[in-house]
């Protein structure tokens, strides 16, 4: 007898189970699409209205089009090419990128925007399209020379669970995930920024915001926050963002981690979280994903379970390496020496050409030597200062092998 | 001049965007693109048209923001666009079919591509089951099971009466079990414990 549900026996709780998955892939499949800031680009290209909507109508014809396609065509060839920048080591920098600072490190992008990393910091291009790009800032200071283009110029940081939106300005963000503290310093213009239980807030030039963040969500008036006075007038009414409505569904409280994992509420993330279910049966971004809100909150044990997912489950996707370098970090944060240093060697070997390759066997040295392997300490000194003779190890490298610590004058620093 | 970010909630957007307020559009978009995008996935999948298909949904809510009665509920009025959107989509590509004299399930549709072999396998055979059902059939089948909404948000995105998207909802499940049923592969996947996720 055939198998299967009849027309009488119709099971929504099984569709709605089979739905769930379904939607999870399509989600994984979304997360590995980057087509919303060309859409968002394209979108913008079109005039804007000088004056009531009704203009917009008009525009939104042939004319409209045809305007379009000839700034397309003409004026903005480039338009929906990812702003260019270039790494402290001098190769070409793209989303995914990642710089861990032992020095002070200037990026400039092709727009005229720049930045500059503190020593100490670790920074993550976590998208860069044409309008702009999202960094991560995973610890440390970074400064940030933002230039206004257009309307569609979009730029932001993430730092920890604080979001900073950003125009066109000069300002500074610092992080610190021990101790949960967040700086930010206005130098010219303004920017928004948006916080767990924080309200989203225009913080103008003159203004440094100091906020330490405790394990649970905080109420906005815990925060010393300054008010931004008669300057918000210039741009419009404040803006209340309220807090999310509660979500009615399942589906919906699912999706939700991966969002508050997006905005940077790592905490409230890993605890929307079905574990056991991703654990088994996630997508490697969204094991990636986990892992990192894990790691930010400082949920160490969460993280690598996270990470070491990717390993068993996805050993051949493109995010293994990545996965390997984070335990690594993990393994040497709790003082498991030999155990880093197999995981920075698995993830330099299998991505030798990868955004964390150079930082692994950087961090591959420091592991050795701190194992008290020093035959392997050396070799890996070597094997770096062959691949990156003026990386951000290489100080740490000639050390190990005693050679002198001066890194040659004529050429920049690289980080990586 | 620097233009700065719009602030302001939803309603204040609405204003702005029929002021022509310059930066409105851009923080239309920020803050429903993501959203939206979800809603156009679930009915129609995860393929190359979707972005052109945002897009639709975007410039044809900036062109009639006029249109929108409560500010309020800007988000719910975008979810009708990106729904009626949709289904000229899935009628476009039904006639498109039709054209080639193909059944159905033997047109893809622009390619959805997820990197896990067997994520590509369920997320095509949920693709040719769901051609089987009307364009309405569909979007009231993908918003209750896929998107996960209460019946009265799938009415609301559908912009009919609950009782008509009960109707749809009951049509859509039999039509679809029946496509199920057909297909070892989705029958086994709709009993049991979605399991294809995993390598």
């Amino acid at each position: 007898m055939e198998r299967g549900m009849s027309d009488e026996t119709i099971d929504e709780a099984a569709l709605e189970r089979f739905g769930e998955a379904i939607a999870e892939l399509q989600d994984e499949a979304l997360d590995a699409r980057h087509d919303l800031g060309a859409v968002r680009s394209r979108l913008l290209r079109r005039p804007e209205p000088s004056g009531p909507s009704r203009g917009w109508l008009a525009f939104a014809g042939v004319a409209g089009l045809a305007a379009a396609a000839l700034l397309w065509v003409g004026l903005r060839p480039a338009a929906d090419t990812p702003l260019a920048f270039t790494l402290p080591d001098g190769q070409a920098g793209q989303a995914g990128a990642f710089v861990s600072a032992d020095a002070p490190e200037a990026i400039a992008f092709a727009d005229g925007s720049a930045l500059e990393l503190a020593a100490g910091s670790d920074l993550r291009f976590a998208e860069v399209d044409a309008d702009g790009a999202r960094l991560d800032l995973q610890r440390g200071r970074v400064r940030l020379d933002v230039v206004h283009r257009d309307d569609s110029t979009r730029w932001a940081v993430q730092a920890g669970p604080f979001v900073v939106d950003v125009v066109g300005t000069r300002f500074a963000v610092g992080w610190d995930p021990e101790t949960r503290a967040f700086e930010l310093h206005m130098e010219e213009g303004r920017v928004e920024l948006e916080g767990p239980g924080l309200e989203r807030r225009v913080v103008v030039a003159g203004q440094t915001v100091r906020l330490s963040v405790p394990d649970e969500p905080v109420a906005v008036a815990e925060l010393d926050l300054p008010e931004p006075g008669d300057e918000l007038d210039a741009v419009g009414p404040e803006i209340v963002v309220e807090p999310d409505e509660e979500r009615p569904t399942r589906r919906r409280a699912a999706l939700d981690w991966r969002r508050m994992a997006r905005e940077g509420r790592h905490r409230d993330a890993i605890r929307a979280a079905d574990w056991d279910r991703i654990l088994a049966l996630g997508g490697p971004a969204d094991l990636i994903t986990l892992g990192d809100a894990a790691r930010f909150a400082g949920e160490s044990e969460k993280a690598a379970a996270a990470y070491q997912a990717v390993r068993v489950r996805h050993p051949n996707d493109a995010r293994a390496p990545q996965a390997a370098f984070f335990l690594g970090r993990l393994a040497l944060a709790r003082g498991d020496h030999a155990g880093a240093a197999r995981f920075f060697d698995a993830a330099a070997s299998e991505a030798p050409a990868g955004p964390f390759a150079a930082v692994a066997e950087g961090r591959r040295i420091e592991a050795y030597a701190a194992a008290g392997n020093a035959a392997a300490a050396r070799q890996a000194a070597r094997s770096y200062l062959d691949r990156w003779p003026e990386g951000a190890h290489a100080t740490a490298a000639r050390r190990v092998l005693g050679e002198a610590l001066a890194v040659p004058p004529t050429t920049q620093r690289h980080a990586d | 001049m620097r233009h700065l970010g719009f602030v302001g909630d939803d309603a204040a957007l609405v204003e702005a965007l029929r002021r022509g307020e310059p930066g409105a559009p851009a923080a239309l978009y920020d803050r429903h693109a993501l959203h939206l995008r979800r809603v156009l996935a679930r009915v129609l999948g995860v393929d190359d048209e979707l972005p052109d298909v945002l897009h639709e949904t975007f410039a044809q809510a900036l062109s009639s923001i006029d249109k929108l009665d409560d500010p309020q509920r800007l988000e719910g009025w975008l979810v009708r666009i990106a729904v009626f959107t949709a289904r000229g989509v899935i009628r476009k590509r039904t006639r498109r079919r039709w054209l080639r004299f193909m059944a159905p399930e033997e047109v893809p549709d622009p390619g959805e591509a997820p990197a896990d072999p067997r994520a590509r396998l369920a997320l095509a055979r949920v693709r040719r089951a769901l051609n089987k059902l009307s364009a309405d059939e569909r979007i009231a089948f993908t918003l209750r099971y896929f998107e996960q909404l209460e019946l009265r948000e799938v009415a609301d995105a559908m912009d009919v009466s609950l009782s008509t998207v009960k109707r749809r909802l009951k049509a859509a499940e039999k039509r679809f079990v029946a496509a199920a049923n057909d297909d070892p592969h989705l029958r086994e996947w709709l009993e049991r414990s979605p399991r294809w996720s995993a390598a």
